[in-house]
């Protein structure tokens, strides 16, 4: 910078002024995506069955509550999003807390994978997945956290199979769909054949997943999500969290087919979790069989899993300890966002501290 | 000292406009794609997707075919024989943990340990044995001249004569 005949500063030339080098970041972001490192809290594999992959988070300290915790994503976006950014990573603040934590990843399907089901990966993968963390935790039992259709799986297993799950904590599980807001319009039958789509296309590809995602709101996806990149780039504020968030949203994973006709029909179509109709390998998922202690979590703002959707959950188990937990904030933006550190991870860690002795 | 303002930033003036408008277009847009026009609408297009990466698919696949070269369903063929020889290895997995399972919980302590103790009390008895020719030789050596055969045969005698404390020392067990 120089000082201005009248004492001010003024550029030294016209790159910046015009601040070239952020256009040109800018523009690379907008073209190619966001680039930064994430998930970086180490982890070892603790098993794996086809694509999905349990993984054991290091510990940061002394275990201190015995009962390890298994953290569930859903079949789209990767499950990173528990340890997007070491300052924005729920994984490790469990960690801190003195929690044996646990990751299960699907992975991403391949071709062969287009028949993969949720009987499989419910009814197998989940079960082998809670066996193979009891033995390398040498624990009993433990607490079985599912986030988004992660808690939808999360609380079928638990239903299925209740003996081992100590506490569950469901995080925006889509629960009842009879309402899902504009997801109910476009999964409509008479609008979309989920049949169809399986076998047309195999696995379902993450951008067309993530289309229907962002369509949901597409001025603030598209055009506010833009615009607030090239304010905090051209206005010099730290981008880490807007990158970390970014690449992760658009860091999507195909469905496999035949779990996404499923999903469509049997869930949004049908409704059969709660009608108590669902079924795994053919064993009907009693919701009533869940009797364990049971926090429920969603978002005021949550516009892909409404909290009506989540809520049903708790009228259905037949748990004594059960709460329903609302936060001021969107699907992603309560794990994530810059009031998970204050809202959402404290309420867990504490209400799990309190049921993990 | 005063500074001059810096340029506006069009970014900014762009961000404040979006801002002020955002929720009124974010509200129209909304109400538009949740109407059953839209959902129709993009039911069509879906299905037209399907339909041409499904003509796509079934066209590379034949032209594939006939230029003897591999396509996706045989290599998802063969990456589904590699994960039954995985599901396989798991079952063996949990058959190997049962089994450690089964003996960790028979009576007695440790049942591996024991056995460590018994096959390290057999190794002392074969060294004993091993070293008792070599001390019967040492006791009574035949000049270097003696043939391999001769030795041979005083060695089985020698051997002949070790085994008595062996079978002595068994008794007690």
């Amino acid at each position: 910078m120089t000082t201005t005949p009248n004492g001010g500063d003024a550029p030294e030339n016209l790159a910046e002024l015009f601040k070239l080098d952020k256009l040109e970041e800018g523009m690379r972001i907008s073209m190619f995506g966001a680039e930064i490192e994430t998930g970086t809290t180490p982890k070892d594999v603790v098993w794996t069955r086809n694509k999905t992959t349990l993984y054991r988070y290091n510990p940061i300290g002394p275990i201190a509550h015995r009962p390890p915790v298994l953290l569930v994503y859903a079949l789209i976006n990767k499950p990173y999003v528990f340890d997007l950014r070491p300052e924005s990573s729920f994984a490790r603040h469990l960690l801190e807390h003195g929690f044996d934590v646990f990751l299960l990843d699907w992975g991403e399907p391949g071709w062969e994978d287009r028949q993969t089901s949720f009987d499989v990966l419910v009814g197998e993968h989940l079960p082998k997945a809670e066996e193979r963390m009891l033995r390398a935790s040498r624990s009993d039992d433990y607490t079985l956290f599912g986030y988004c259709m992660g808690g939808t799986m999360a609380a079928m297993h638990a239903a299925l199979r209740p003996e081992r799950v100590r506490n569950l904590v469901t995080l925006t599980a889509p629960i009842d769909f009879s309402d899902a807001g504009t997801f109910s319009v476009w999964t409509d039958r008479e609008h979309l054949d989920a049949e169809m789509v399986a076998a047309g296309l195999g696995n379902v590809p993450g951008e067309l997943i993530d289309l229907g995602n962002k369509m949901l709101r597409p001025v603030t996806n598209y055009v506010g999500a833009q615009l607030t990149m090239w304010e905090r780039l051209m206005g010099g504020q730290d981008m880490t969290g807007w990158l970390a968030m970014s690449k992760w949203v658009n860091d999507g994973v195909a469905f496999p087919g035949r779990a996404f006709a499923q999903w469509i029909g049997s869930f949004y179509q049908e409704n059969r979790l709660v009608k108590g109709e669902m079924t795994i390998n053919d064993e009907p998922v009693d919701l009533s069989r869940i009797a364990m202690p049971l926090l429920n979590i969603a978002g005021e703002r949550d516009h892909i899993v409404p909290p009506g959707m989540a809520r049903p959950l708790n009228d259905l188990v037949s748990s004594v300890d059960r709460e329903f937990f609302l936060l001021p904030a969107g699907h992603v933006g309560l794990l994530v966002g810059t009031g998970a550190r204050k809202g959402l991870w404290p309420k867990v860690s504490g209400w799990l501290e309190a049921r993990s002795g | 000292m005063s500074s001059t303002p810096n340029p506006p930033d069009p970014f900014t003036a762009l961000k404040q406009a979006y801002d002020d408008a955002a929720q009124a277009w974010g509200q129209t847009v909304e109400q538009m794609v949740g109407t059953e026009e839209f959902a129709a609408a993009s039911g069509q297009f879906l299905k037209r997707y399907v339909e041409m990466q499904a003509a796509v698919r079934t066209s590379s696949a034949a032209a594939a075919d006939s230029l003897h070269l591999t396509t996706k369903d045989d290599v998802a063929r063969v990456a589904q024989l590699v994960g039954n020889v995985e599901r396989k290895v798991d079952e063996l997995t949990d058959e190997l943990h049962a089994l450690v399972d089964r003996l960790a919980q028979v009576p007695g302590t440790n049942v591996l340990s024991e056995l460590g103790e018994r096959l390290t009390s057999i190794e002392a008895s074969l060294q004993r044995l091993t070293a008792g020719p070599a001390v019967a030789r040492g006791r009574d050596e035949a000049p270097p001249r003696a043939t391999e055969k001769g030795a041979g045969t005083r060695s089985r005698a020698s051997t002949g004569r070790t085994r008595s404390p062996r079978t002595t020392e068994q008794s007690p067990s």
